[in-house]
């Protein structure tokens, strides 16, 4: 049962406390872009899930080997990269050869695959040493964080959209930069920090 | 293809449009990562903007030379390698210079994230896969510039106010918003840049105001309006027509506005009319809301519709195509003066597809 609550403690910790999206900025651009289009939001989610935990999951396994443990970041990243390109490659394969799905599934899975958020969670992890199950709660849990990051920037962009007092110069994409901002600063405040000190 | 492939486009408009009306951070939201988390302070901002240029110059120039026969979903994958062998190159020169450690330790996480920059896919699969060599450098360079110089700045900015320095230098001994360093700050100075550019646009290059994507478009379908097939398909058969299809909707904002006044003013031969547009079924009387939500939509403020996700990689200002303007028994002199009576741009003007026939008879 320890590690259930192990794994769920950082996934917890990824959604809430410190959110991929809000909190570290990574895959911003694909949440903000994704946030119109709410038919979409569980599969992309999924996806993201699926390729950050394996990903995690890999890249913790070949963490254990010595000669990798002692090199430096810029080697792990580089294998990091590796095993993510690796991975979406092979799923691209799998999926032709099985389902055979249209263009446009490869270019969203191109994108959920090879995006900031995915390759940030390997890095996150061998920053913070996290442990197996761990690594599989923040995989999971940033897949989760970025559908509660959807889910909230869709429904400002709504707001937005019906609002008539916005300026005109910060009508679109302006306001709805600030409206981000302010999430990100909310989330912020989940984890302890403050504005002014 | 092989025409777009050929097609060359002078080089200032392609630089006018990668660093200002198609800013791929500002107005094209790809690549926030680095722009909102990593850009804490100007230094950190100059060395990922460095390596993103770096990056795009290398995966256009390759995109448009031998990744052509390549199939998309791996061309994808191509890229990130590309970026993360620039990226990781950089990284390995910085560990071994003295000055190199404090900026690697400042970079973080994000230095080697830039081999998974969105910006980089977006450009080579929208422009380079589909230009020449020449048009694909130069876009790089525009787009790279672009996401540098809004770096840059956001950088400036962030340090100065939440660290009180600009490049290590002290200029406010207590730092006046330290919550500026986190990607909060970040997304606040990026919203306004945006307006700011906005703003410029609007004064300084008005032709451009309408192509600017300053709007996420959402998702929503709209039906498609109700028409009478039956009849029309059959009608046509017999006359050996094309059925008609429905209007295609316009996307150019500020080209419908220009277009309906050119009709309003417009004496159109009323068979023309008929053959063309279906008349619409009369709606019923729209509510305050509804009426507030069309007007949003007239404004450009409403967030555009019927936009898949896959429009990330739709993006390109150079696949813009306007509607085409039928004008009826109109001489294309007259069109083209009402036309610039709307203020429109020669360059604008040069981009219609115009079609109708002149006083005397000829096919413009």
């Amino acid at each position: 049962m320890i590690w259930f609550f192990s794994m769920l403690r950082a996934a917890l910790y990824t959604i809430f406390i410190q959110n991929l999206v809000f909190n570290g900025g990574y895959g911003s651009s694909e949440a903000i872009r994704m946030s119109a289009k709410p038919q979409r939001f569980l599969p992309f989610s999924m996806m993201i899930a699926f390729f950050s935990t394996v990903t995690a999951l890999v890249c913790r396994t070949l963490d254990n080997f010595k000669e990798i443990k002692q090199s430096g970041s810029a080697v792990h990243a580089a294998l990091y990269c590796a095993v993510l390109i690796s991975i979406y490659l092979f799923v691209a394969l799998i999926l032709k050869l099985v389902l055979d799905p249209d263009k446009k599934f490869f270019s969203t899975l191109g994108i959920a695959a090879l995006n900031t958020l995915v390759f940030a969670v390997p890095l996150i992890n061998r920053n913070a040493g996290y442990s197996y199950t761990e690594s599989i709660g923040v995989g999971v849990g940033s897949g989760i964080a970025f559908i509660l990051a959807l889910l909230l920037i869709n429904v400002g962009l709504k707001r937005l959209e019906a609002n008539n007092d916005i300026p005109p110069l910060f009508r679109g994409t302006p306001a709805m930069f600030l409206y981000v901002a302010m999430l990100s600063l909310a989330f912020n405040g989940f984890s302890g920090s403050s504005l002014f000190t | 293809m092989a025409e777009k492939t050929r097609k060359s486009i002078p080089a200032s408009r392609i630089f006018l449009y990668g660093i200002i009306v198609k800013n791929p951070i500002l107005v094209q939201v790809v690549g926030l990562c680095p722009a909102v988390a990593a850009s804490s302070s100007l230094r950190v901002a100059a060395l990922l903007a460095s390596v993103q240029l770096m990056i795009f110059v290398v995966c256009e120039i390759l995109a448009s030379t031998i990744l052509k026969i390549v199939p998309r979903r791996i061309r994808v994958a191509v890229y990130m390698a590309v970026g993360a062998g620039i990226t990781f190159a950089s990284m390995y020169y910085l560990e071994k210079q003295s000055y190199g450690q404090d900026l690697l330790v400042s970079a973080g996480i994000y230095l080697p994230l830039m081999a998974a920059n969105a910006s980089v896919a977006l450009r080579c699969e929208k422009f380079a896969v589909k230009k020449g060599l020449w048009n694909s450098i130069c876009d790089a360079f525009a787009t790279g510039l672009g996401a540098a110089i809004v770096l840059i700045i956001s950088g400036l900015i962030r340090e100065l106010l939440g660290a009180g320095t600009i490049s290590g230098n002290v200029i406010f001994s207590d730092p006046p918003v330290p919550a500026m360093q986190m990607p909060f700050g970040g997304f606040i100075i990026l919203g306004f840049l945006a307006a700011f550019l906005k703003w410029c646009i609007s004064i300084f290059l008005p032709a451009y105001n309408h192509e600017m994507a300053f709007k996420i478009k959402r998702t929503k379908r709209r039906r498609a309006p109700e028409r009478e097939p039956v009849k029309e398909t059959k009608a046509a058969a017999v006359n050996n027509e094309k059925p008609q299809t429905p209007p295609a909707e316009k996307k150019e904002e500020g080209f419908k506005i220009s277009e309906e006044a050119l009709r309003s003013d417009n004496k159109r031969p009323e068979r023309k009319e008929k053959r063309t547009k279906p008349k619409p079924a009369p709606t019923p009387k729209k509510n305050e809301k509804e009426e507030r939500k069309e007007e949003h939509k007239r404004e450009g403020f409403g967030f555009v519709k019927n936009m898949s996700y896959d429009d990330l990689f739709d993006d390109t200002p150079f696949e813009f195509s306007l509607p085409d303007v039928e004008l009826g028994d109109m001489s294309a002199d007259d069109a083209l003066k009402k036309i610039i009576n709307e203020e429109f741009s020669q360059d604008t003007i040069n981009k219609l597809n115009i079609t109708g026939s002149d006083k005397e008879g000829d096919k413009q």
